[in-house]
């Protein structure tokens, strides 16, 4: 079991921006927790925080529990905890967590078997906090190691992990689950199997796309939805003869659904980079606007009064993420040609959310249309997908 | 017939200071990352690059260990600093031996103006990365600039001509980690392109017809800014034209067309790990309409519109129109495409078949239907 600090010592972080409904209760909350400088700062900040991983090295040292709230497919929470965090200092229960993503420097090898051991001990408690918690380990920092060298540390942590899960002591915790009998060696072995099945490893590096990755996991973790979202795109993409499409939060270019086909490393590195170059190049221009003639029709006192309109409303009805669209603002779209084959396509399907394609250049030409026409019809059943839960 | 112009780029400074790696990035499609595993270059290293297809770049890496430097200025002095079009001149903002990179600058740039008077001069003060932490009003580099700026105005004094035709010359922070470098390098090329004047008007003219904020020549393979179209690239938004102003062209980024050399090296280059190459975009987002195109061989056309009537397929058209026309440029002597914007031009001889006879179309003559 952690040291139990006294529970006083979690005193609530940052002091909630307004009061309003749009918080807590219905954002799924991550807790990302691990060893001091593993780097969980920048696991999240780099992706959800839009921070450049130039800035990776000159981050201060987390000195309180940081709530960052992030607006995508779903509504997420992620906590990130300082120094000597312990689960005890949370200041609400560990239960109302969906997930526990535990950050580990790859580069510890030496540390490996406490590291380890401290985070069996999380899993064990969170999972009687909550049945149904997930858990990722990001296996970080690992840019600087060599493909087989990642690949063994990676069998060797998972080992140990399983290992620790099928010793674990679990007759000490017996309070925790007064309804079964963990003197049943039956019992706790289904346990141990269980909590060995909940339990997701990622390879992962600032300065890589397998953060993103491991995120997107995280991400789909906690999505009821994505079964139903997952088989539109398969759909899709196999009516429209394309190689793979995968919806894209925009913002941190996690990927929160994909047709699953055929994937590969290079293609997932080459989608991500090809929507952050975009974004990159859009956010030069995207200032532009015609300047309205003196004499033309002027629209701009107009449009502040339905703005200050919309924002009072805010405040009266609860709001979905489509209250937000501005319906004059058409989706962005983008096509991007490779030679020899390859066409790689963008559609905005929500303020959020966009879907990238990779496809045959040939089958771009021969039927865009089609392919337009079908999207429109994707869109709106992602769309209602997301309007429903 | 042949028109290249091949003109002489020196790439000088001491050794450490950036110059291969500048040159890898910028010609060679290397990030900076990948810079980190450049051997020192010894002696010097001549490349040619050619560039829109009329201009060959003939860039002499001058290896830079002192005992070269020694070497250029006496035995090899008249072949390396003879006919020189411009120097790059490479610092390194962390050196801790300010005086002495001072003194060699002041004699290699002696040594050019006695065989090279008109050569431009461009100082570049790089890894400007390595300090903008601790000093990010970069008054290091403007004590720098100041140094630099005396030692030229002390040898032209000294010079006995009275100056008139001696090559300007400009300094630029740079670093290899960001577009700075794009910034210092297209400045260089703009300086050195034939027929400049031409490529604007035509830019400008077909922006007009795409009813366009701007279109923007960049060069194929080193994706550096050639020119664009209305007022000249760096103009203050006090300089813009009437159609920039109409798209509100002032709250652009000025280091746009930096940052997009940077941002399509770095997409190409991810491309290449599953073997494919770039060939051009469109985009519509926020109210833009984008194109980006392969213009000629050896160029690609950036045209960005706000206006709604604006369709991507209507830029693809204009842009398929012009392409053979431009194309002229760099190839012949003579042009010989009936063009109301080259009749009267002052860069080449215009002598387009049946240009006075009205049944002939010119290109830039929208027909019956336009
Ligand atoms: N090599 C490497 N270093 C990283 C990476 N991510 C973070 N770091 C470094 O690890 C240290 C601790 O990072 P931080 O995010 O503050 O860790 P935290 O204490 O777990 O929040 C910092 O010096 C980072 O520069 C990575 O992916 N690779
Ligand atoms: N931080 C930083 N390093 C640079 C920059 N330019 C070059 N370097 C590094 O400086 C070292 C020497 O560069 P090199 O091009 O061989 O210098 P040269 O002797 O002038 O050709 C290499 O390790 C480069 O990675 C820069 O702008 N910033
Ligand atoms: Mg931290
Ligand atoms: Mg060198």
């Amino acid at each position: 079991m952690p040291s139990a600090a006294p529970p006083t010592a979690g005193e609530p972080s940052k002091p909630r921006a307004s009061p309003l409904p749009k918080d807590d209760p219905l954002r799924e909350r991550i807790l990302v927790c691990g060893w001091r400088k593993a780097g969980k700062s920048s696991c999240i900040k780099t992706v959800f925080q839009g921070v450049p991983t130039k800035d990776v090295p000159y981050f201060g040292v987390t000195q309180k529990i940081e709530k960052i709230n992030y607006d995508t497919i779903i509504p997420l929470q992620i906590w990130d905890t300082p120094t000597n965090f312990e689960l005890d200092q949370l200041d609400v229960p560990l239960g109302s967590f969906s997930t526990i993503v535990y950050v580990m420097d790859m580069q510890q090898e030496d540390m490996y078997p406490e590291i380890i051991a401290r985070f069996v001990q999380i899993v064990v408690r969170a999972h009687f906090a909550n049945p149904n918690m997930k858990f990722a380990i990001f296996i970080h920092k690992a840019e600087a190691m060599a493909q087989d060298y990642r690949e063994d540390n990676y069998r060797q942590i998972q080992q140990t992990a399983e290992d620790e899960l099928l010793d674990f002591p679990f007759h000490t915790i017996q309070n925790l689950a007064p309804s079964l009998n963990f003197s049943d060696p039956s019992v706790t072995n289904a346990l141990a199997n269980d909590l060995v099945g909940s339990i997701r490893y990622r390879i992962t590096s600032a300065y890589e796309a397998n953060l993103r990755e491991a995120w997107s996991g995280v991400v789909q973790g906690v999505m009821e939805m994505l079964p139903s979202v997952e088989q539109l795109l398969l759909n899709f993409t196999a009516n429209c003869g394309m190689d793979n499409s995968f919806l894209f939060d925009i913002a941190s270019r996690v990927i929160v659904a994909a047709d699953n086909r055929g994937k590969n490393d290079e293609t997932l590195d080459q989608v991500t980079d090809y929507l952050s170059r975009f974004m990159q190049f859009r956010e030069l221009y995207k200032n532009l606007h015609l300047e309205v003639d003196e004499n033309g029709p002027n629209s701009a006192d107009g449009d502040e009064e339905d703005k200050e309109e919309e924002e009072e409303e805010e405040e009266y009805e609860p709001e979905g993420w489509w209250d937000e669209e501005d319906p004059e603002i058409p989706w962005m779209t983008q096509a991007t040609r490779l030679t020899p084959n390859t066409t790689l396509a963008l559609w905005q399907f929500t303020p959020h959310l966009a879907l990238v394609v990779l496809l045959r250049t040939a089958t771009w030409e021969a039927t865009r249309g089609m392919i337009e026409y079908n999207l429109t019809f994707l869109r709106q059943g992602v769309r209602r997908i997301l309007m429903e839960v | 017939m042949s028109t290249t112009a091949r003109k002489k780029v020196l790439l000088m400074g001491k050794s450490g200071s950036g110059k291969t790696s500048m040159r890898s990035v910028i010609f060679s499609n290397y990030s900076a990352r990948d810079t980190k595993r450049l051997g020192a270059t010894i002696d010097v290293e001549q490349s040619a690059v050619r560039f829109l297809g009329s201009l060959v770049l003939n860039l002499w890496d001058c290896g830079g260990q002192n005992n070269f430097v020694d070497n250029y200025l006496t035995a090899q002095k008249d072949t390396i600093f003879a006919n020189v079009a411009v120097l790059i001149y490479v610092f390194d903002i962390t050196s801790t031996e300010w005086e002495e990179d001072l003194r060699y600058f002041e004699d290699i740039l002696t040594a050019l103006r006695e065989n090279s008077a008109d050569a431009g001069v461009w100082i570049l003060v790089n890894k400007m990365d390595l300090l903008d932490k601790e000093d990010p009003k970069r008054t290091r580099y403007e004590e720098r600039r100041a140094d630099v700026i005396r030692v030229d105005e002390r040898i032209a004094q000294k010079s006995l001509g009275d100056g008139e035709d001696r090559g300007r010359l400009r300094c630029f922070p740079t670093s290899i980690w960001d577009e700075s470098l794009y910034k210092a390098w297209s400045s260089v090329i703009h300086t050195l392109i034939p027929n400049i004047g031409l490529i604007t008007s035509h830019l400008t003219y077909l922006r007009d017809v795409c009813l366009a904020v701007e279109a923007v020549v960049f060069e194929a393979e080193t994706f550096l800014v050639i020119a664009k179209s209305g007022s000249p690239l760096d103009s203050p938004p006090s300089e813009f034209d009437k159609q920039e102003n109409r798209g509100g062209a002032s709250v652009l980024d000025p280091q746009r067309f930096e940052k997009i050399s940077e941002i399509i090296k770095g997409f190409r280059k991810t491309c290449q790990r599953t073997g494919e190459q770039f060939l051009g975009f469109e985009s519509k987002f926020d109210e833009c309409t984008v194109v980006l195109e392969p213009m000629t061989r050896n160029t690609f056309i950036l045209i960005v519109s706000v206006d709604p009537r604006v369709e991507t397929a209507l830029m693809q058209y204009n842009i398929v129109n012009a392409q053979i026309h431009l194309s002229e440029f760099a190839g012949k002597i003579v042009l010989d495409r009936k063009c109301g914007l080259c009749r009267n031009n002052k860069e080449l001889r215009y002598d387009a078949p049946g240009d006075l006879d009205p049944s002939v179309r010119a290109w830039d003559d929208p027909g019956p239907y336009g």
